[in-house]
């Protein structure tokens, strides 16, 4: 339902993307893995909207996207939540997620204020918080919400950069499981992780970036049995 | 002494009100229209043009007045809209670049000409249309136009901090202050925030305007002086914080008010010594928040 063609993305003189191809079928999780630098953020910007697409086409449902400010992408259905949470921090949290369901509380208000007990009955912890300054929660905390606050606007599609982030490994357990579950309530998922283990074993595909360019892509099952992925990646 | 305070606060208020202005297109943008005075002269001297004209068919000045105040807020909120399409968005701001500066002041010089072609270069009396009759409270006299200016003033203010605090347009503001992209991503529009914030800006400065009018009578060149002590309440209270910029602009309205009693001359200097002082002492103003990390 995403796909994604010979993109190439530059900030300024430097080459971001040089010619990525991918693609994201209905329901799946697909995993983006790679070290530090090597495009993931700036390929999951250039799907959303966020930097501008050089050459090449990203495609979603058919129809492109090249061009569209992420305003109108993220209306389509395509929620993001970006690398480092982004959290409105000078607001509550429960502001935080009217925000995520801007577009539709005028529309629907009934229907976000039962996303919004869904999401509470997600991360009871948001529920207990739903007052307090987002900027003043725990890191794990503020990844709870980040995640709550893209599924406000109950998107079909999810695009998540680095969820487990400098988290503990209780959070890091916590946010990969609710991608799981995420899957279950129906939403397509592409993520990125640095944890590549964690994301291997949950996801059915995965690519694997390197300076701008896909450099393998495979079964993640497979993936997590080659050679040069343990290597590289797994860190023995 | 006492009638020096209470005129300090009315004419303070008009300035908090203008000052209110660069405090939400700084927070959006990060950029402010230096041309805020001379918005408010247009809605001044229009606004003595619609006045005197529906008084002269006849109609009821309170009904004109209402009226006029909604007529020159329709179309201050048109001229933010404009000055944000011309002066603002094709340059790409950020608060470092000095772009936005010429560009909002050449904006204001067009105006000031403008209004001088249409207007003349004379000073022109703006009557009250509540008449010129005095009340006095403890020795204390207070004009009815003063006292509707206090009204309009607490209104004003009330509207703006539930909008802003309250609304979910108002969150969506804050959204893209915080953070443009992550607020993108929400399906906010930041462009559209603002136009939203410059029409509202522009929309304080034309109310500003019809308040002030009978206090100081308009001229074409009304808006420097006026743009830039609102500017001063704002540096004084402290841009990021509408509550600081309030009493800003109420303490300089009452400094003013109360040197000029020693020697008028010295009014307008006041100001400007007050806003010298607060940068040296507290650069933040005095109640802005202090340079914070987002994450
Ligand atoms: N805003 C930016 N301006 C200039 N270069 C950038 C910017 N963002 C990322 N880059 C560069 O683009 C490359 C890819 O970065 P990124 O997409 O963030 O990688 P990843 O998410 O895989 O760590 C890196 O070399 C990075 O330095
Ligand atoms: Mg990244």
């Amino acid at each position: 339902m995403l796909s994604v063609n010979n993109l190439h993305v530059n900030y300024g003189m430097a080459q971001a993307l040089r010619g990525v191809d991918l693609h994201v079928n209905e329901g799946e999780i697909v995993a983006l893995i790679g070290r530090n630098g090597a495009g993931k953020t700036t390929l999951l910007k250039a799907i959303t909207g966020l930097v501008k697409v050089k050459e090449g086409e990203i495609t979603y449902l058919g129809q492109s996207l090249i061009g569209q400010p992420a305003h109108e992408i993220m209306k389509k259905g395509i929620s993001h939540v970006p690398q480092g949470r982004q959290i409105f921090g000078d607001q509550t949290v429960e502001e935080n997620l009217l925000l995520g369901a801007y577009t539709q509380i005028k529309k629907n208000p009934k229907q976000v204020q039962q996303q919004m007990e869904r999401e509470y009955e997600r991360f009871p912890r948001l529920k207990e918080r739903r007052n307090q300054q987002a900027g003043t929660l725990s890191g794990g905390e503020q990844q709870m919400l980040a995640l709550s606050r893209a599924l406000m606007s109950n998107p079909q599609y999810l695009v998540l950069d680095e969820p487990s982030m400098g988290l503990s490994p209780l959070y890091v357990k916590l946010i990969l499981d609710t991608v799981s579950q995420l899957r279950q309530e129906g939403k397509t998922i592409l993520l990125v992780e640095q944890i590549a283990g964690a994301a291997l074993s949950i996801s059915d595909r995965a690519y694997v970036m390197s300076s701008g360019q896909v450099e393998m892509t495979g079964n993640s099952q497979d993936l997590l049995h080659d050679e040069r992925v343990i290597r590289t990646y797994l860190g023995a | 002494m006492l009638q020096a305070i209470v005129s300090g606060l009315i004419v303070g208020s008009i300035y908090a009100i203008i000052a209110q202005g660069y405090y939400i297109t700084y927070i959006t943008t990060r950029t402010m229209n230096f041309g805020q005075g001379d918005f408010l002269m247009v809605g001044s001297l229009l606004g003595l043009t619609s006045l005197t004209t529906m008084m002269a068919a006849g109609i009821n000045p309170l009904v004109a007045l209402l009226i006029t105040m909604i007529v020159i807020s329709g179309l201050t909120a048109i001229l933010g809209w404009g000055l944000e399409r011309i002066a603002i968005r094709p340059l790409n701001n950020n608060f470092m670049s000095i772009a936005w500066i010429l560009s909002t002041v050449a904006v204001s010089m067009m105006l000031r000409n403008i209004a001088m072609l249409i207007w003349g270069r004379n000073v022109i009396p703006f009557p009250s249309p509540f008449g010129n009759e005095v009340l006095r409270f403890a020795g204390v006299g207070i004009t009815m136009h003063e006292l509707f200016v206090a009204v309009c003033a607490i209104l004003i203010m009330a509207c703006l901090f539930i909008f802003l605090k309250k609304s979910m347009l108002g969150k969506a503001l804050a959204a893209v202050a915080f953070n443009p992209d992550a607020a993108s991503l929400m399906g906010i529009n930041p462009r559209m925030m603002a136009i939203l914030a410059f029409a509202l800006s522009s929309v304080l400065a034309g109310i500003g305007g019809i308040l002030v009018g009978p206090i100081t009578n308009t001229a074409f060149y009304m808006g420097a002086t006026l743009g830039l002590k609102a500017f001063a309440a704002a540096i004084i209270g402290g841009l990021d914080n509408p509550m600081g910029i309030l009493i800003g602009g109420l303490l300089l309205g009452v400094i003013e008010q109360v040197i000029a009693l020693g020697d008028s001359a010295y009014k307008d200097a006041s100001a400007f010594l007050l806003i010298l002082l607060v940068l040296i002492f507290m650069p933040q103003g005095l109640m802005g928040k202090k340079v914070k990390e987002k994450f």
